[in-house]
């Protein structure tokens, strides 16, 4: 699922948030319980205390006036009505100057003074619990509004400082290139996560260039290995043919010749596949396709004369891409012949050439597979036709490690192959941008 | 012509070897780098042929050997890496050209010779053969001093015959010459016999003779001696 991405810090921030939010709420029910329990208690102890003290006075036969603020109300019982123990109520009083309720804590007990029963009672207000938790909930928030501002401005500063090695990290892996041959060197950290990442990067890519070497290597060794025989056994089939040979024995080393010279473009393909697998041509530089498809088509003209073939172009002129100037040869070689071979006598050839694609169609045959398949390795549609059947898969290579699309539909006798460019020319200006700007930043 | 061969594979500078003495080059074989040093220090040799791929090291240190020493010999390499990097690298330590294995002998042959005439001849343009003339520097061809009009394939081709006249060309090797890598597409011939033709034709019409003829199932030759 694709989200929105945010920044490290700012996941960590508000997953702090949010515990702190929980822990906050949770914090102001403790508080708001235990302060109100211990104002109750408090209360209550002064109260009965009051009680108490107005019964001594009482007993001594001294006048009772109000006590510490308590309202204390004396009423005499009946001397028979039972006696009441000292206790505790907790009610609500109509407060008739605010017209409203107010809660009231009430000590009551009676006592049998001197012949007389008294019924002291001493109250008191005390805050409501609604009121305590206003009072604990705005000083919350104002912790929260404090920690949020703290942790916003704080968290900013220190990921500045604490994600410094792993941005320097980026940007080294961004620059790290297979052909160049030299692995990652990162600083050490004093983060181990990074100091892992780092020290796994390094192992990586050393990795990786030892690959790529041996890789390299091999496509170096086969292709020597094979062409010197190759080679020799051309040369000597070349000094035969110069010695006195009868009309059979020549025809015999024509078929031999076109089975090295079929062997040789094979290996030759094959080994130019392995390397755009190894990505051994590393784009560094838009070029003009224009130039290099005007140029392909005057190189193949007499071809298209020769074989008889009716050929309109229309090009655009400057057209950029992002590709390596060989790369882009081979392509534009392999799909104009394969245009030219495919075709039928007195077909035609069609090229069009925009800032964001290049169609080439042609009259022929219509294919014996599917047309996808074509772009799969010896995968032909005239299988006694005389060619590598590498050509579209070195097409498609070429196009899959430059972001390109490439199509093939076959439709009422036209073969149509389309190449799309755009994707991968924004896709590599997008990063060069984001590049340039990390560089400014640092 | 005085050639020193740096291959180690026997078979290849053999074949090498036998094509060019009929030629009448002096050539001399090396198998290593270290053979080709002492060789170079001891003799003169106007053009070396040079494997890329030696035993004892790079062929490309050669290049290097010879700008240290001071031997002003041409270097043809032969590459089989087919890796653009050697190709430029070559050409910048110093040498003439290259061609990539598995090449043809007169294509080699071809090289040598346009080699040869740009260095060794130095300001000699003209090549004849008798009563065809060639400027291999206004690319002007004339049939007992009448012009012929040549088209730039053409010319190319009518060189490359006489460079190898008296040997059988395929039209593989005659295709690859005119077209270079681009030959892949060119799975039939037809073309190459059409340029046949058509120069065949200008040369006859000029009044020159008949040189090229077709050789049964394999190609064409240019015979020297009909003269």
């Amino acid at each position: 699922m694709k989200g929105i991405r945010l920044k490290l810090i700012d996941q960590f921030t508000l997953w702090f948030l949010a515990m702190t939010v929980v822990v906050l709420v949770a914090g102001g029910i403790i508080v708001f319980m235990s302060v109100q329990n211990e104002i109750i208690r408090e209360d209550s102890r002064r109260l009965k205390d009051t009680v108490h003290l107005v019964a001594t006075r009482l007993q001594q036969g001294a006048t009772v006036d109000q006590q510490q603020g308590y309202m204390v109300r004396i009423q005499e019982l009946s001397y028979l009505a039972p006696a009441v123990p000292l206790h505790v109520l907790d009610t609500l009083f109509w407060f008739p100057s605010h017209e409203h309720y107010e809660r009231q804590l009430m000590a009551v007990a009676s006592y049998k003074i001197k012949g007389k029963h008294y019924h002291i009672a001493a109250s008191n207000l005390v805050a409501e619990p609604d009121e305590i938790a206003e009072g604990i909930a705005k000083s919350l928030s104002w912790i929260f509004i404090l920690l949020l501002v703290l942790v916003g401005l704080l968290s900013r500063l220190l990921s500045r400082k604490l994600l410094a090695p792993f941005h320097e990290t980026l940007i080294a892996v961004r620059g790290f290139s297979l052909s160049g041959q030299t692995p990652l060197h990162l600083k050490n950290t004093q983060i181990r996560e990074f100091e892992q990442l780092n020290r796994f990067l390094e192992s990586m890519t050393q990795k990786a260039i030892i690959d790529y070497k041996s890789l390299k290597e091999f496509t170096e060794n086969a292709s020597h290995e094979l062409q010197t025989p190759l080679a020799v056994i051309r040369g000597k089939l070349e000094l035969l043919m110069d010695s006195p040979i009868t009309d059979q024995q020549a025809l015999l080393v024509q078929a031999a010749l076109d089975s090295i010279e079929k062997l040789s473009k094979t290996n030759e393909a094959l080994t130019l596949l392995t390397r755009l697998d190894n990505r051994e041509y590393q784009t560094t530089e838009s070029i003009d396709i224009s130039r290099h498809l005007s140029n392909g088509i005057f190189r193949l003209q007499e071809l298209f004369e020769l074989k008889g073939l009716l050929l309109e172009y229309d090009l655009a002129d400057n057209v950029r891409v992002w590709l390596h100037p060989i790369l882009a040869d081979i392509l534009l070689n392999n799909l104009l012949s394969n245009a030219i071979r495919h075709n039928v006598p007195d077909g035609k050839v069609s090229i069009t050439l925009t800032e964001t694609s290049l169609v080439i169609q042609n009259t022929g045959l219509p294919p014996q597979i599917a047309t996808e398949q074509l772009f799969q390795r010896f995968k032909k549609s005239n299988p006694s036709q005389n060619s590598t059947g590498l050509g579209l898969a070195i097409v498609k290579q070429i196009c899959d490690l430059n972001d390109f699309d490439v199509s093939y539909l076959y439709s009422q006798g036209w073969h149509r192959i389309e190449v799309v460019f755009r994707r991968g020319q924004f896709g590599k200006r997008g990063i060069t941008a984001e590049r340039k700007k990390m560089f400014s930043e640092k | 012509m005085k050639l020193l061969i740096v291959e180690d594979n026997q078979e290849l500078s053999r074949n090498i070897y036998q094509y060019l003495l009929r030629e009448g080059y002096i050539c001399e074989v090396s198998y290593s780098v270290q053979e080709a040093e002492d060789k170079l220090l001891c003799f003169p040799y106007d053009c070396i042929v040079l494997d890329v791929m030696l035993p004892d090291g790079n062929g490309l240190d050669l290049l290097k050997f010879l700008r240290s020493e001071g031997i002003d010999s041409s270097v043809l390499i032969i590459s089989a890496k087919n890796a653009l990097d050697d190709k430029i690298l070559g050409l910048d330590l110093g040498a003439d050209d290259y061609v990539t294995k598995p090449f043809h002998l007169p294509e080699l042959h071809a090289r040598l010779k346009a080699i040869y005439r740009r260095k060794i001849l130095r300001g000699d343009p003209i090549i004849t053969c008798n009563e065809i003339s060639i400027n291999t520097n206004t690319l002007e061809v004339s049939v007992q001093d009448q012009l012929l009009d040549l088209t730039k394939k053409e010319f190319d081709l009518l060189l490359y015959f006489i460079t190898n006249k008296n040997r059988v060309l395929t039209r593989q090797t005659i295709a690859e010459h005119l077209w270079g890598d681009y030959t892949d597409s060119l799975a039939n011939f037809d073309f190459v016999y059409q340029h046949v033709k058509n120069l065949r034709k200008k040369i006859t019409t000029a009044g020159g003779n008949d040189y090229i003829g077709t050789v049964y199932g394999l190609g064409y030759k240019f015979n020297g001696n009909l003269a």
